[in-house]
């Protein structure tokens, strides 16, 4: 967030580049809007981004639950060093129906980049879990620090989650019933058999007494 | 315990020879585990254990979204809740064991024993922990379901085991402590269980909260989150059970110093009155 403030003291294209990352695992639409407006207005400035950043493979396929490392490459192409850079991976739904909280996905999502002299490259690596099964694009950002810098984004990565079941719930199911049901019989098998002892007439030598 | 069971007329024409074979904490442990068990309210609240384990793991055979988590972590959660619902249970009966027989009027009749107030205290600490092994012995089904298919059973079992009596203990004594100086039941079962909590609330603090000098020592300090922490380190992360083995110091020493203070100060804590002296 440091960064973040700092950014936001230059300009207006900076400000609105800004605005994807508050609105991390939103809804994809916003995530769209918000970046056409940034193109936009970092046309309007005509600055040219000074960094590519390009994804290690263009799809994946994976199971629900499966961890899996991406890896992308961020290269200066201007003819100057960058300042510090700040990498940021972000991951949108392509269904409507499957809310991404992009937290879930990956927990550190932002990287700060060292400076990179004219074409210098570095890479990053991004650990991946994935919470839900479906269709989605991840993309990494970057984000310069300087005012008149412009955001680069990476080609989104295909994602296909395909759902499973981890556990058996036919299994599990006959044990969460098993279980306190023995428990629950013993609790009562046990308050029956204390409430019989204190009834009086329980006991067959109490109860001859009488008559004797 | 009932007022009959600490006439001291009973224990005066008991026979010098079973007195000295059995040692006063464990007829003390015998009599409190009885009360606690049989017509007491330990029944009941393994029940209710039993149906919240049942419904955490159905919940984690079939909810969707908890679905995805690795069996490792359904695994560690199962033991971390067990530990959890077991410990708050122990701390609470232990609460209940000075307070609660000082308010109902049975506390007296064993304070005119001539039973050693430390071995009557070690003795409500044993019948206490009696809980908490139920509870854990009734989590075992749940745990072998969760981690049939991966290979974490065999350490999940020994060291939820360890991690949980250890902090049950320490927990337990602590419980005793705060009961035997509350002026009410009330405020003994309040304050026991406001502690609790308290320990067990940074335990739910996001992961990046712990992170820093600072984080890592209040982890450490905490018993409860210490060892939560460790379990997870294991059963999750996969770290050997000998790697992170100094995060158990906080819980083994609580149950160290809080067992020391009960037995050290049992005379104090077991008392009809807080500020009184009786026998």
């Amino acid at each position: 967030m440091r960064w973040l403030s700092t950014a936001a003291a230059g300009t207006l294209v900076v400000v609105l580049a800004a605005a994807p990352l508050t609105t991390v695992g939103t809804a994809p639409a916003t995530a769209a809007v918000t970046t056409v407006a940034a193109t936009r207005v970092s046309g309007a400035t005509a600055a040219v981004p000074a960094v590519a950043v390009a994804m290690d493979r263009p799809a994946v396929s994976a199971v629900l639950g499966d961890r899996f490392t991406l890896r992308s490459t961020v290269v200066n192409t201007g003819a100057a060093a960058t300042g510090p850079l700040l990498a940021h991976l972000d991951v949108v739904s392509l269904h409507n129906d499957v809310y991404v909280d992009a937290e879930d996905w990956s927990s550190d999502r932002s990287v700060e980049v060292e400076p990179l002299a004219p074409a210098g490259r570095g890479t990053l690596e991004w650990t991946v879990r994935a919470v839900d099964a479906g269709e989605f694009d991840v993309y990494v950002v970057v984000l310069p620090a300087g005012p008149a810098a412009t955001l680069s984004v990476s080609p989104a990565l295909r994602l296909a989650v395909a759902s499973r079941q981890t556990l058996d719930p036919g299994g599990s199911a006959v044990l969460v019933v098993t279980v306190p049901v023995l428990v629950g019989a013993l609790v009562l098998g046990g308050r029956l058999r204390r409430r019989r002892r204190q009834r009086p007439d329980a006991d067959p030598a109490a109860a001859d007494a009488p008559r004797r | 315990m009932t007022v009959q069971e600490r006439d001291p007329a009973v224990v005066a024409v008991r026979p010098e020879a079973a007195r000295r074979a059995t040692p006063t904490w464990l007829v003390v442990a015998g009599r409190e585990s009885r009360d606690l068990w049989v017509g007491g309210r330990g029944p009941v609240l393994l029940f209710g254990v039993s149906v919240l384990l049942s419904v955490l793991t159905y919940l984690l055979a079939t909810n969707r979204v908890l679905n995805y988590l690795e069996q490792r972590e359904a695994v560690s959660l199962a033991l971390q809740v067990t530990v959890a619902v077991g410990v708050l249970v122990t701390i609470v009966v232990s609460a209940d064991a000075i307070s609660g027989e000082r308010e109902r009027g049975t506390l007296e009749t064993l304070l005119l024993t001539p039973a050693p107030r430390r071995q009557v205290a070690a003795g409500k600490l044993l019948a206490a922990l009696t809980l908490w092994l139920a509870i854990y012995a009734v989590s075992l089904p749940y745990v072998w379901v969760l981690a049939r298919d991966v290979s974490v059973l065999g350490s999940a079992v020994p060291l939820g085991l360890a991690v949980g009596s250890t902090l049950a203990v320490g927990l337990a004594a602590v419980g005793l402590v705060v009961g035997g100086l509350a002026g009410s039941n009330r405020v003994s079962l309040a304050a026991s269980m406001f502690l609790l909590l308290a320990l067990f609330a940074p335990t739910q603090l996001p992961a990046g909260t712990r992170q820093g000098w600072l984080g890592d020592l209040l982890l450490r300090l905490n018993p409860v989150a210490s060892g939560v922490h460790y379990l997870g380190a294991v059963l999750v992360t996969g770290h050997r059970w000998t790697r992170d083995l100094s995060y158990l110091v906080s819980p083994a020493l609580t149950a160290v110093l809080a067992g020391a203070a009960v037995l050290v100060c049992a005379d104090r804590l077991l008392r009809l009155e807080r500020g009184g002296s009786v026998g």
